[in-house]
């Protein structure tokens, strides 16, 4: 087996006012290689500050994340951005395109950062919407899209340059069932297609089926792995 | 509701601070115009109170109410009327004027009488009893006065002042007992009629009989007291009693007829109030009034008032150019707050939108913005005020375009008119913060999910296309001006079109709404054909940039609109005052001109005037030395004379008058003043051409228009005094010479006279040698260049210290000091240094906080940047990308629609400041300095503005600018 991540012994406290928040106690977890992890968890279970530290967004206050084996918790930010342009993508709950810009434009200004070939943004921004299925609509703006619209240009922006993982937080918070549905379909498709590494969190339980790998957090504390 | 309103006040209590400073300053500069206007003409006011009584030594703030009784002619209606007067003047007239009385009398005088010395008394009755025409014994005409104040106003230069009381003696005339009254005279009278000190004088009437009345004895010989003088008189051909006794034992007795009373009184101008001017002039003709009302046997004068009316309409006309001054400012202002009111919308959107959805009705909503409004409006409206006397005090030290100088503090005053201006402002500005809050209140829940980031639609102003008609008014506006300019041919006091100073405000903010129109379009271009070799940060700002936004064009246009009104402001006050400087420099074409006289004060201190060739050798040494002084760069002498001017060999031809002035060509053009465009060449071309041809001529366009001469052709030339007629080939035709006036002529002390021709203005210049060689002897001015820094009064000191005596002077310097002393003109420079320094703080306020809140409301945007891998070093590559897109392209754009309505429209200025016509071409000047200025602030701005954005972007949490965007 391959686990494209691997922590060990992660905490991470927030410090508000003179209290001192334990927001990650010791957290020990392992992703696989393409699959489908669902993180769940009530809000403030503590699941976006682990995706947060695992995507390279925020740094643990203790304990060590492994990516492909390597330690990424103490490397400079500028390798932290590389690692996050050629490998990572990010889905967030909030719709989160540029406003100005139009679908096509949103997907292929990620691939811009992400630092693809030229010749390549075409391509690779095509295939990405064709993939979430909104070829037909990439001429839009965003605030000519639905809701689950939007969010699928986001996941299409976040797998364009084709990267090792996408995390997903809660990209479902704002749609209805239905359309929720739809999106984290989209995620397996995407996986077992593509060889995609997707980690979501979520706190709709009615997700959970789909997964190939669900992580309970509790305060803070992995309660349950399966 | 008021918690709420407090609350939300609180919540964004930056942004209602910039608004707060914009609104404060608009109230402060709007209600420091009047207090400006009047603080100003009230420190001119004293001045020439001041400068009067210097120079006439009559005080200036008096006022007099005659009485003449002789149409009475029961004498007990008189001493009536003379009460009822008294008192009406004593308790009510006098006391209306708020001002101290400085003193005053009341003056009862009788007709003529005769005296006569009592010791001749016998021998004068003899006289006339031998009915002798002309007896021998001296009589003297004499008035008897009673005046009050008289004790404190003048001093005894010998013998005693009186007594108060009569006392009685033996009269050695009728042997009876009784009164013997002490008067004190003038020396002028004691003079002119023989009087001697301690005399005592019999008072005769020689009517019918001669009736001896009363005997007199003179104490005293008074004057006045020297600093008393301005303001207190007497008449020194009178004798003066105790006012009292005079009234009591004399007028009321009926002994004497009451003839004629004064009542006058002598104000402390230091205490009068422009503000008081209205007050005074109607309390004077309610006085008037009454006096016609109560039998007129009464005339009275008012010494200042005119002078009260002429400020009256002064402070008007001034208060009338500092609100034109002021209104692009204002305009500028209102767009600044109504950006910070929009701003504030955006960032209460999310507000806005739940208490809709909460059941908040659309008229609740706005209540809150009219509460939030009105709130500011009175805090700006009562610190704007405050502000407004410390910016009147700032103005008040302001000399010229920001400069300042240590000036005696200035008067000013919170008047009703400041607070009423400040009102009306604040008014306008509690519905400019209103706008945007009429338009929220249209907001719903569900547009607010939708639109949260709609891409604004096309602003109002484009869809009225205000930019075209603002552009094509203010177009048409100055094509008018200068019709009307033409039709005035500038006589100068033309009635000025005031449209035309909305005009320029209109025209800049035209042009930066229509390149605002064009802008986006222009981006987009160079996005689209660029856009394939950009990097994300230049992608990203580009389409920031480019895809609307109205917030984004409103901080370029009011970047472009507060620059660009700023510059027009630096170079119209820079063309005001240098375009000054520059006619009286014209008309004075040198710095110094003086005529050495020919008197002499000889050994017994008499005037006497030298002639003959002693002189000319004399004053001849004194051009030397004043040419050899190390104050003066240069000297040279200048003839004028006016002279008949001919076709030469015409007989009967037209012939004209006009000004023939003498000059030599090397030195002239060392001493003389001209400005580059007066000419087509340089002087110096003429000049050369002369010093080469000395018996040429130059002749002005007119002349040579009227005489039909034209260069190479001779004319020749007739002075009268000077026997010669010069004939003298032109070298060349000119349409202007320094100190030459199209419409008066030359300016300078012209020598003599001509006569038949006098009223045609054209002038002829030769070589002085060749005036001189056909006159022998000829009178001429003295032209100096002062070396640098040397100031006129030193240059006088000078002469005075080298005993050179002129007959006359002209400094060009003192005149130009004492036009720039004009109220009108100091009141455009501290207003428009008061528009430039309130609008680079407003540019860099909203620059400031513009850009702040843009940034901050994309904070969601820039963690998601950074979550798809920009760096932040590529995060603050955007920014500058934006900056350079937005407020670099705005900053250039105002600098330049600065400049072009600068040349475009500050000749306007023509009309306000032409005196007497267009003596040179008006001008436009702008000063390196002033552009500094605004590089300078527009540099602070920037780097204040990008360090504090700089600082924002590194401290950016990305995790938490992501967790910011969820709700």
């Amino acid at each position: 087996m391959s686990y494209i991540y691997e922590t060990k012994g992660i905490c991470r406290d927030f410090i508000q006012g003179r209290q001192t928040i334990h927001a990650l106690k010791d957290i020990n977890i392992k992703i696989e290689e393409g699959t489908f992890t669902i993180l769940r968890g009530t809000s403030g279970s503590g699941k976006t500050t682990l995706m947060n530290i695992l995507g390279g967004l925020d740094r643990p206050t203790s304990g060590q994340v492994l990516f492909d084996k390597k330690e990424i918790t103490t490397i400079s930010d500028a390798e932290r951005d590389m690692l996050r342009r050629k490998n990572i993508g990010f889905v967030f709950q909030s719709v989160a395109l540029i406003s100005v810009m139009d679908a096509y434009e949103n997907v292929e200004f990620g691939l811009r950062v992400s630092g693809a070939l030229r010749k390549d943004w075409k391509q690779l921004t095509r295939s990405s919407l064709i993939k979430v299925g909104l070829e037909k609509r990439m001429n839009h703006k965003p605030f000519q899209l639905s809701g689950g619209e939007q969010q699928r240009v986001a996941i299409s922006r976040a797998i364009a340059n084709k990267p090792r993982i996408v995390f997903a937080d809660e990209p479902t918070a704002e749609l209805d069932t239905h359309l929720g549905l739809q999106i984290v379909k989209l995620f397996k498709t995407l996986v077992t297609e593509s060889g995609l590494t997707i980690v979501m969190t979520t706190h709709d339980p009615s997700m959970i089926e789909i997964a190939d790998h669900v992580i309970s957090l509790e305060d803070g504390e992995v309660i349950d792995e399966r | 509701m008021f918690r709420l309103v407090l609350r939300k006040i609180f919540n964004n209590k930056w942004l209602v601070l910039c608004l707060l400073i914009g609104s404060i300053l608009a109230v402060a500069v709007v209600s420091s115009i009047p207090m400006y206007s009047s603080g100003m003409l009230q420190r001119m006011l004293i001045k020439d109170f001041e400068t009067t009584q210097e120079e006439t030594n009559i005080h200036p703030a008096t006022y007099e109410f005659i009485s003449s009784w002789t149409n009475l002619n029961v004498l007990e209606d008189r001493i009536n009327l003379f009460e009822y007067y008294d008192k009406k003047i004593k308790e009510d007239m006098s006391k209306k004027i708020p001002m101290s009385i400085l003193t005053d009398y009341t003056l009862l005088g009788t007709s003529n009488y005769l005296s006569v010395d009592v010791r001749g008394w016998d021998l004068y009755l003899e006289e006339v009893a031998k009915e002798l025409m002309f007896p021998s014994t001296r009589l003297n005409r004499i008035n008897i006065y009673g005046m009050t104040n008289l004790e404190t106003n003048v001093k005894v230069i010998s013998g005693r002042m009186y007594n108060k009381e009569p006392i009685e003696t033996t009269n050695p005339l009728t042997g009876k007992t009784e009164f013997l009254y002490e008067v004190i005279v003038s020396s002028e009278i004691m003079k002119r009629n023989n009087y001697v000190l301690n005399g005592e004088y019999a008072i005769i009437e020689a009517k019918n009989d001669i009736e001896y009345i009363d005997r007199f004895k003179i104490v005293g010989v008074i004057e006045m007291q020297e600093d008393k003088s301005s303001y207190y008189t007497f008449d020194s051909y009178g004798l003066y009693m105790d006012a009292d006794i005079f009234y009591n034992n004399f007028i009321k007795t009926e002994e004497y007829s009451l003839d004629a009373t004064s009542w006058y009184y002598a104000y402390n101008y230091y205490e009068l109030l422009l503000t008081e001017t209205q007050n005074i002039l109607t309390q004077f003709d309610d006085n008037g009034k009454w006096i016609v009302n109560n039998y007129g046997y009464m005339k009275h004068r008012m010494s200042f008032a005119s002078i009260l009316q002429d400020y009256m309409d002064r402070a008007s006309r001034l208060s009338g150019l500092l609100i034109l001054l002021v209104i692009p400012v204002i305009l500028m202002i209102s767009f600044y707050v109504s950006m910070i009111a929009q701003l504030i919308m955006e960032q209460e959107k999310n507000e806005i939108a739940m208490l809709e959805s909460r059941g908040a009705s659309r008229k609740q909503i706005f209540k809150i913005y009219f509460y939030e409004s009105l709130f500011i409006g009175i805090i700006s409206f009562i610190i704007g005020i405050i502000t407004a006397i410390f910016l009147c005090r700032l103005l008040g030290a302001s000399n010229g375009f920001m400069e300042f100088v240590n000036r005696a503090h200035m008067e000013i005053n919170l008047s009703w008119e400041a607070i009423f201006y400040g009102f009306i402002c604040s008014i306008f500005f509690i519905i400019m913060m209103l706008f945007p809050a009429i338009k929220a209140s249209k907001f719903t829940i569900v547009q607010y999910k939708q639109g949260k980031d709609i891409i604004s639609k096309k602003p109002f102003w484009q869809k009225l296309y205000l930019d075209i008609i603002l552009l094509a008014v203010s177009l048409w506006a100055l094509n008018n001006y200068n019709t009307f300019k033409d039709s005035i041919g500038l006589s100068g006091d033309g009635q000025i079109d005031y449209l035309i100073f909305f005009a320029v405000t209109f025209f800049i903010l035209g042009l930066s709404l229509v390149i605002m129109r064009i802008y986006p379009f222009l981006i987009n271009l160079l996005f689209k054909s660029t856009k394939r070799f950009m990097s994300p940060p230049m992608y990203a700002a580009f389409t920031y940039v480019g895809r609307g936004g109205s917030m984004k064009q409103f901080i370029m246009i009011f970047l472009i609109l507060a620059l660009g009104v700023g510059i027009f402001n630096a170079n119209s006050a820079r063309t005001i005052n240098e375009n000054l400087v520059d006619i009286v420099k014209h008309q004075f074409a040198t710095d110094v001109a003086i005529t050495l006289s020919n008197w002499v004060v000889d050994e017994n201190n008499e005037v006497v005037v030298e002639e003959g060739s002693e002189v000319i050798t004399k004053n001849l040494l004194k051009y030397e030395k004043i040419k050899s002084s190390e104050l003066v760069d240069t000297a040279t002498k200048v003839a004028s004379y006016k002279a008949l001017i001919k076709k030469y060999n015409t007989y009967g031809g037209a012939a004209l008058g006009s000004t023939i002035i003498g000059i030599t060509p090397e030195d002239y053009g060392k001493v003389v003043w001209t400005r580059d465009d007066l000419l087509t060449v340089h002087i110096n071309f003429y000049l050369n051409l002369m010093a080469s041809h000395p018996d040429g001529v130059i002749v002005s366009s007119f002349t040579a228009n009227e005489l039909g001469v034209n260069p190479g052709d001779f004319i020749s030339i007739e002075v009268p005094d000077i026997d010669n007629v010069i004939e003298a080939p032109i070298l060349a035709v000119v349409d202007n010479w320094p100190g030459y006036n199209p419409y008066t002529g030359f300016d300078f002390a012209t020598n003599r006279t001509v006569t038949s021709d006098d009223v045609s203005f054209g002038f002829v210049v030769m070589h002085y040698d060749l005036l001189l060689s056909n006159a022998g002897d000829i009178d001429y001015m003295i032209w100096l260049k002062k070396n640098e820094g040397v100031l006129d009064s030193e240059i006088n000191t000078f002469l005075s210290g080298n005993d050179i005596t002129i007959s006359y002077g002209k400094y060009a310097d003192f005149e130009v000091s004492e036009q720039k002393k004009d109220p009108m003109v100091l009141g455009m420079n501290g207003m428009l240094t008061l528009d430039f320094i309130v609008t680079m703080i407003i540019c860099g306020a909203g620059f400031i906080i513009f850009w702040i809140l843009s940034i901050r409301q994309r904070v969601l945007q820039f963690g998601i940047f950074r979550a798809m891998g920009l760096s932040k070093k590529e995060l603050i590559l955007i920014i500058f990308w934006e900056q350079l897109l937005i407020s670099a392209v705005a900053i250039i754009l105002g600098i330049v629609i600065g400049g072009i309505s600068s040349d475009v429209f500050v000749p306007l200025f023509e009309l306000i400041s032409a005196q007497s016509g267009r003596l040179i071409e008006f001008k436009v000047f702008s000063f390196k300095e002033d552009y500094y200025r605004i590089y300078i602030i527009v540099a602070a701005m920037i780097v204040i503005g990008i360090s504090i954005i700089g600082r924002f972007i590194t401290h950016i949490k990305m995790d938490q600018a992501v967790k910011l965007g969820e709700d």
